[in-house]
């Protein structure tokens, strides 16, 4: 593991703990009933955290903490290539999805959904035209068709729609 | 019970149940061929249409995928060396090798056969073990339960090795957003930051729909490319050759079903410790071990039963305590609670109808998708030459149709692309998210066992120690807890002693 893998998990350990102490001092906030697992679960994570952070530093109590805390084996399936992946890549794909849901929100899954296939398709994923217009017509016609026709949900029309 | 199984039967039996059942065997095998996305992929992306569907038919759906997914997982492991899911990784040691010395078709044989039996003898387990777990659910009170929600947590971030630390996190990540809400036990709304959507706290189905299914295609979409970039030219015959070796190699078929079983009812370990455990024991009870990893069938024969008949142990924990010991078990509990079936202890007793339709359409579902995994074997192996970017924006536009779908609420579609992204993140830095998702589901039976605990024995902390069945869960729980640091204890001692 590189010095600067080290940072990057060493920056994700104190993330989470400082998420962990907000979420501690929000619950305190509340009643003895209510804030006595929450308060609990709390202090766990924290302390897990602070040891998270420590097993980051390349000093002798870092490596030992890491012996203690982690095995070989790491079981979860992980995309061959994802663990490079670019930044921009990355934003990329969040971005395609976050513009699909804003477009959700204001045009519904009807309008939507064609044009999100059809131009991530097109543009992301370097598709012909003909390719990325048969993809989007198709998915939205068999979305419609379960969704709607078969099992008679109402879609979201978006909020310039009616929506709300 | 019998009346039950005939039930389940007649339902299997029926247009509606018999369509259900098929289409879960075909959706299964898609996804357990596709490498990375797998059974519990599938499951979240259907859930939503379980809605307002009679329970035994969407069980009939479920069972589908699940005894379909790791055949499915074995043709790619066998033909392209790239394992469906982790758990086919294990196939590919001997079956690739086989692939390659022309002997595909036995190798698939081998694994669709091993497969099925090995799946149906996991559900015959299950069943035998069903009247015993139906009175071990009867002995467990709210400390019990308590134990066995941390114990269940515990064993899963065991699960992940290296990810054990962050394992644990995230398990408290989980936890902490299982309270958001209104609190059935103070009264209290915590958490909401204000916003009226989540007074119900985090609804379970955008959750696991966005954890997997949109986390999963956010991957798929940034590695790119096919999923496959070797369309094989191997030839598939010798099939039958396959299915014989099955029942010469009985006991490595019996071994690798019963190490499937048990480890399937472990929660936290599942199918890639159950295929990979079975090839090491295969291995050990085999005539010619020096083979293995060069194309010996009973390498492939092995890890195939394991990983079908984990199906029917790993549905023990959940159908009996509604502690679920996979992500897919997760999910699945998720089902469930959609088709208005409560998951938790009552469900043996009070639903039985609904787990004996589980249990006919995974056998059922274990014979259909060797039947299809036999005749087309080919043609679902070329399901890996499809661009990602396909794929990829169809799942999450379904996904999140079906999201919005089960409430008619828009809240629920930015919660399922919110925790979408927070997978990703949770993949790219280690945690890991199955830990999260299983908190997710037990965080409130742990709140409510533990205040039950309390206020039965008047505030009196130590019940969760003194009852000897709640006492047994905490040893495990702590075993679990130091087992990392009792492994790396005991490698440095080795390695001092070979030193020495």
């Amino acid at each position: 593991m590189t010095f600067a893998v080290r940072q990057r998990e060493f920056w994700a350990a104190i993330v989470v703990l400082a998420l962990s102490v907000g979420y501690l001092l929000w619950a305190k906030t509340y009643p003895p009933a209510a804030n006595a697992v929450p308060v609990l679960v709390a202090w766990a994570t924290i302390v897990l955290s602070i040891i998270d952070a420590v097993s980051q530093f390349e000093t002798p109590v870092g490596r030992w903490v890491r012996r203690l805390v982690t095995a070989e084996r790491i079981v979860e399936w992980k995309m061959q290539g994802d663990e490079d992946a670019p930044l921009t890549r990355i934003v990329l794909a969040v971005a395609w999805i976050s513009g699909y849901l804003v477009a959700l929100f204001l045009i519904g899954f009807i309008i939507a959904t064609p044009i999100y296939i059809f131009f991530y398709m097109l543009i992301h994923g370097g598709r012909s035209l003909r390719d990325s217009l048969l993809a989007a017509a198709g998915t939205t016609l068999a979305i419609w068709l379960i969704f709607v026709v078969l099992f008679r949900y109402p879609l979201y029309p978006g909020v310039l729609f009616g929506g709300y | 019970m019998l009346e039950s199984t005939l039930a389940a039967l007649q339902v299997m039996f029926t247009l509606s149940g018999a369509f259900f059942l098929f289409a879960g065997v075909v959706v299964g095998l898609i996804f357990g061929i596709v490498p990375g996305i797998g059974g519990t992929t599938a499951i979240a992306l259907l859930m939503p249409l379980t809605l307002g569907m009679d329970p035994r038919n969407a069980m009939m759906l479920m069972g589908g995928i699940m005894g379909a997914v790791s055949a499915g997982g074995s043709i790619t492991s066998i033909l392209i060396n790239t394992p469906g899911g982790a758990p086919n990784a294990a196939t590919c040691f001997d079956g690739y090798p086989m692939a390659q010395q022309g002997k595909a078709g036995a190798a698939i044989g081998a694994a669709a056969a091993a497969s099925t039996l090995g799946g149906l003898f996991g559900i015959i387990l299950l069943i035998a073990i069903i009247p015993v777990l139906k009175q071990v659910v009867l002995l467990f009170g709210p400390p019990e339960f308590f134990m066995l929600a941390l114990m269940g947590l515990a064993a899963v971030a065991l699960s992940t090795g290296g990810q054990f630390l962050r394992g644990l996190i995230a398990g408290g990540i989980g936890l902490m957003l299982s309270f958001v809400g209104y609190s059935g036990v103070s009264g209290t709304v915590r958490f909401t930051g204000g916003s009226e959507y989540l007074w119900d706290g985090i609804s379970l189905i955008p959750a696991l729909t966005g954890m997997f299914a949109i986390t999963e295609m956010i991957a798929l979409s940034i590695v790119g490319g096919t999923i496959s970039k070797d369309a094989t030219t191997t030839r598939v015959t010798g099939v039958m050759e396959g299915v014989w070796a099955c029942f010469k190699y009985w006991k490595t078929l019996l071994q690798g079903s019963a190490i499937g079983t048990v480890i399937g009812a472990i929660p936290g370990l599942g199918g890639t410790v159950a295929a990979f455990l079975s090839y090491t024991a295969a291995m050990q009870i085999s005539k010619s071990p020096e083979t293995f990893g060069r194309g010996n069938i009973e390498g492939v024969i092995g890890p195939e039963a394991a990983n079908n008949s984990k199906d029917g142990g790993s549905l023990i924990p959940t159908l009996a305590f509604g502690i679920p010991g996979s992500a897919e078990m997760a999910v699945f509990l998720g089902v469930l609670v959609l088709i208005g079936v409560e998951p938790g202890p009552m469900l043996l007793i009070q639903n039985e109808g609904v787990v004996f339709s589980l249990i006919i359409a995974l056998s059922a579902s274990c014979i259909i998708a060797t039947v299809i995994t036999l005749l087309v074997t080919r043609p679902l192996a070329m399901i890996t030459l499809v661009d990602v970017h396909i794929v990829a924006p169809a799942v999450i536009a379904v996904s999140l149709v079906g999201v919005y779908a089960l409430q008619n609420s828009f809240g629920d579609v930015v919660m399922a692309v919110l925790f979408g992204i927070l997978g990703y993140v949770m993949m790219r830095f280690g945690f890991p998210r199955i830990t999260l998702v299983i908190a997710l589901v037990l965080g409130e039976l742990a709140e409510r066992s533990y205040h039950q605990s309390l206020r039965m024995a008047d505030g009196d902390w130590t019940v969760f120690f003194t009852r000897t069945t709640s006492f047994v869960l905490l040893l495990l729980t702590v075993a679990c807890l130091l087992w990392p640091a009792v492994q790396t204890l005991r490698r440095r001692a080795g390695l001092s002693k070979r030193a020495v």
